[in-house]
């Protein structure tokens, strides 16, 4: 039964993801565009919990739903444009991106099919939480602290290069 | 070790360590320069009598070293030394006699004086006085040593050094521009004009050059003699001339013969001495009458033994002498300025030297080399004297200098018979010499018969040699006459400011006249023993002269006097009449031959025609190459400069193009089904 | 459930489609959204690893190493967006403009 549940879960969630990825990519306007991500984004936080990651979840959804994308908002507002600019670009370099798109996702599918995955007796189906925060305060405490420090430097290059002077 | 090599260092050395000295002197102390030169020129000659007492008692120096070596073992040696016989001891004589003169002379002569409206006078001496004895030192040491040179290669090298102080001097007063034709200041000579005269540094440069044109066939010649036997001293060559065939011998002689035309002013090079005279009149006693100017003579008297044995050569050289005695002489008939007709009576008697060279006469010419420098010098001499006293060089503006100018007058008047040949002065004697060498000579080549004349080359030469002593006394006795005959022509404001030479002018004058009278008796009937000829040759001297021998040329002589005199002195013959007369005659000798045009459209249109072929090839070519580098350069940019773009898409395009890249090759290959 | 690849998939499918959205809007802001984009299909695929393959070896390793290198992937991404946007905001303020292709110093 759970197992139906969750495959139609991955389904419905997958798609949602995909669609709102394509409309961050083929929105006309930014502000649709900024919507788009948010689904996209809250689409990831449903898979991750799929995946047994329920801290990885909720992380997901305050960091990135909330603090990311309002500031992506906040950028749209004290960035405006008038409408009629374009906002794709040229034909070429459209089909460009497209070709080295589409060529990386071939060669990733072909990679990802034919790697003889080593896969676990048991898939890893366990609360997070704790074994993160442990795992956060003995084994990876360095790259802790340093993410902690690149977050205070990113505050106040942000602070310096927004203010107005 | 010969005691003449000694001698021969001091002799050259002393003259070099004055030009050292000198070119450190700076010019306030002009003084020291001069002295350093006259005393380096003093020493030389007081020892190049020590050493021609010692070479007359038969002392010899024949010093070689080999400088240069190509090819294994010595025989292909290239030598340098110092060579000692009785040639050079009379041309070291000569040199440094006439050198040391010349240096005391123009000491006064770099020294003008100028009236003021008061009549005051102000001495104001020459800027150039320290550089003028400088090279004036450089000159004699580069002299001497030509003469002294054992080799072909050390005369050459004096040869060259010697025409650069021949440029240097000539060109001495550099800012001078050029001096157009003026209006003459002349009573009686009204409405006609000075002649246009070159600046000193382009005369410098027309000497240069053309003395260039005959150093080349030199050069040639030398090297031609070397790949021919191996050696340049002189005593070898000597002793190979017997076994040389004639070829060999009459094209090394006519190439070395080219640098003799050169650098004695023979046709056709012979443009470059007349424009020599912008030099100062002491430059043109020393290096263009009396010395460089007959290191051609000398050139052809030390390799004497190659022509010998080069019959044709010879008769060239002859020939050659032979008109140009002739040629020249025509165009100092007609000059109006007092230095043009001595330089014409230069090339002239250079002219019957190598005549006299041609005809096998090595003595004669010789003698009349050594006799003609002291009478030469002395007429340059008293030319300068006269144009520093009088303030002109055209001898149309003066007259009466006679009676104001009475040493300088007599000093003139006693060379100019020597030069014209009046027994017993010199030029009588070594002139006569020549005329019985021509007349004794055996003709190689003879040219048929006319009448009952018989017209050898002998006759052509002997017809030159005498028409020439005509005109060398019509054209003295004209130059006395307009000088310092009759009254003062000139500007009357002038007239009360001719003055006879200074003392230190004077003096040098007066000390030459005494062998311009007396050098002449060495090779004359009364010296049987030690006769200049045998001195010189080698061999004792049996030719006599007749009466026949020498009462013609006197008498051709007596006859150029008296027309100059009934033209000049008396007025019989009006001289604008005769010029009307022989019209295109008298304007062609004018106008020196037509060489100077001549050469000049030459030159011209060559160098100017291969000037614009440089200029096209440099326009075209060149600066084609170096633009078109410039473009392809260019070009590599622009194409690079498209990946530069400024975009940030277009880079991350690439970047991420990069990726797929690398993915396909790490993927592709594992892909294996 | 579905299998490891699936997920593996989806995730290279998001990342791509970021790639095409990097390259194909003028938009800055846009642009930056695409970014966040690609690190969405990285962190899906590390978090499927986490679940589905064996541990890492190694005495220092713990077994949810998969999903501590997401959660670093997203503190990083969220410094980085906050970053990329005050830049955004900054060049906006000079030249008054949010289009890529016009935040061009170079000539030509």
């Amino acid at each position: 039964m759970t197992e139906v549940v969750a495959t139609i879960a991955f389904w419905v969630f997958a798609i949602t993801a995909v669609v709102g990825a394509l409309g961050v990519v083929w929105a006309k306007r930014v502000f649709h565009s900024a919507m788009f991500l948010t689904v996209a984004l809250g689409s990831t936080a449903a898979i991750y919990v799929l995946l047994s990651a329920d801290f990885l979840a909720a992380v997901q959804i305050l960091v990135y739903t909330g603090a990311v994308v309002i500031l992506v908002l906040f950028a749209i507002m004290l960035t405006p444009q008038s409408v009629e600019l374009p906002t794709f670009a040229p034909g070429g370099q459209q089909l460009g991106g497209v070709i080295v798109a589409l060529a990386l996702l071939a060669l990733m599918i072909a990679a990802i099919t034919n790697q003889p995955w080593p896969l676990a007796a048991q898939p890893l189906d366990q609360p997070t939480s704790f074994g993160l925060g442990q795992g956060l305060l003995t084994t990876y405490l360095f790259p802790f602290e340093l993410a902690s420090l690149v977050l205070l430097v990113a505050m106040i290059g942000a602070i310096l290069l927004a203010r107005e002077d | 070790m010969s005691p003449l090599l000694p001698l021969a260092l001091l002799i050259l050395l002393a003259p070099f360590l004055a030009f050292l000295l000198n070119a450190f002197v700076a010019r306030r102390a002009w003084a020291l320069a001069g002295a350093f030169t006259i005393i380096g020129v003093a020493v030389s000659f007081i020892t190049s009598i020590l050493v021609f007492f010692q070479v007359w008692a038969g002392a010899r120096l024949d010093l070689t070293f080999p400088w240069l070596t190509i090819g294994p073992g010595q025989s292909r040696a290239v030598d340098l030394g110092l060579r000692i016989d009785p040639l050079t001891s009379v041309m070291m004589l000569a040199v440094s006699g006439v050198s040391l003169l010349v240096q005391i002379y123009s000491w006064a002569y770099l020294h003008e004086t100028e009236f003021d409206a008061q009549g005051h006078p102000h001495v104001h001496r020459d800027p150039g006085f320290s550089r003028y004895y400088c090279w004036m030192a450089l000159f004699t040491f580069s002299m001497l040593g030509l003469v002294l040179g054992s080799s072909l290669l050390t005369l050459f090298i004096f040869w060259e050094l010697v025409g650069l102080c021949s440029y240097l001097l000539i060109g001495f007063w550099y800012d001078r521009g050029r001096t157009e034709a003026r209006p003459l200041v002349a009573e009686g000579y009204e409405g006609q004009y000075a002649d246009a005269r070159l600046s000193p540094p382009e005369a410098a440069k027309k000497a240069f050059l053309t003395t260039r044109l005959g150093d080349l066939g030199l050069l040639i010649g030398i090297l031609y003699l070397w790949s021919q036997t191996g050696t340049l001293t002189f005593s070898q060559l000597e002793g190979m001339v017997g076994s040389m065939p004639t070829e060999v011998a009459t094209i090394a002689a006519l190439l070395i013969f080219c640098g003799a035309v050169g650098k004695s002013a023979q046709f056709p090079l012979q443009v470059w001495l007349p424009d020599a005279m912008e030099g100062p009149t002491p430059v043109s006693a020393l290096i263009h009458a009396a010395t460089m100017v007959a290191a051609g003579v000398y050139l052809v008297g030390r390799t004497f033994f190659l022509f010998e044995h080069a019959p044709v050569a010879m008769l060239v050289v002859a020939l050659i002498g032979g008109f140009t005695a002739f040629f020249a002489a025509t165009m100092g008939l007609v000059n109006n300025d007092i230095k043009r007709v001595m330089a014409y009576s230069t090339v002239s008697q250079l002219g019957y030297m190598f005549l006299a060279l041609g005809v096998g006469g090595l003595g004669a010419a010789m003698f009349h080399l050594f006799s003609h420098a002291w009478f030469k010098a002395l007429l340059f001499l008293t030319a300068g004297s006269v144009i520093h006293g009088s303030g002109t060089q055209d001898m149309r503006e003066m007259g009466g200098l006679g009676r104001l100018m009475p040493w300088t007058f007599l000093a003139t008047l006693v060379a100019g018979l020597s030069l014209i040949g009046i027994p017993p002065l010199s030029g009588f004697w070594s002139k006569d010499l020549i005329i019985g060498a021509v007349r004794n000579h055996e003709p190689v080549v003879g040219v048929g018969r006319l009448f009952t004349l018989d017209l050898t080359v002998t006759g052509l030469l002997l017809f030159f040699a005498l028409m020439t002593v005509m005109m060398t006394a019509f054209y003295t006795v004209r130059l006395l006459f307009l000088t310092f005959g009759g009254r003062w022509r000139g500007d009357p404001h002038l007239a009360h400011h001719v003055h006879e030479a200074p003392a230190a002018m004077l003096w040098p004058m007066l000390i030459l006249i005494i062998p311009s009278i007396f050098v002449g008796l060495w090779g004359s009937p009364l010296v049987p023993v030690g006769h200049f000829v045998s001195f010189v040759e080698g061999r004792p001297f049996t030719e006599e002269m007749s009466l026949g021998d020498i009462a013609l040329p006197l008498a051709l002589a007596l006859i150029g006097i008296v027309i100059a005199w009934l033209m000049y002195g008396l007025k019989t013959i009006s001289p604008a009449r005769v010029a009307a007369l022989t019209g295109p005659l008298y304007r062609w000798a004018y106008n020196k031959w037509g060489f100077d045009d001549l050469y000049n459209a030459l030159v011209g249109s060559v160098v100017v025609g291969f000037a614009w072929v440089v200029a096209w090839t440099d326009r075209v070519v060149v600066d084609g190459i170096v633009n078109w580098i410039a473009q392809v350069i260019v070009a590599i940019g622009r194409a690079g400069r498209v990946v530069q773009t400024g975009q940030v898409q277009t880079y991350a395009w690439v970047v991420f193009g990069g990726l797929v890249i690398v993915a396909a090759a790490v993927v592709l290959p594992t892909l294996g089904r | 459930m579905p299998g490891l690849n699936q997920f593996l998939i989806l995730g290279a499918i998001i990342f791509c489609i970021g790639i095409y959205g990097a390259l194909s809007r003028r938009n800055v802001v846009v642009l930056l959204m695409a970014l966040e984009l690609m690190l969405n299909g990285v962190n899906i695929t590390l978090v499927a690893f986490n679940r589905f393959l064996t541990p890492p070896a190694g005495v220092s390793s713990s077994p949810f190493a998969g999903q501590m290198f997401a959660l670093f992937v997203i503190a990083v991404a969220a410094a980085e967006a906050a970053l990329g946007l005050a830049i955004v905001i900054a060049v906006y303020r000079v030249r008054h403009t949010v289009q890529v292709d016009q935040i061009d110093a170079l000539r030509g």
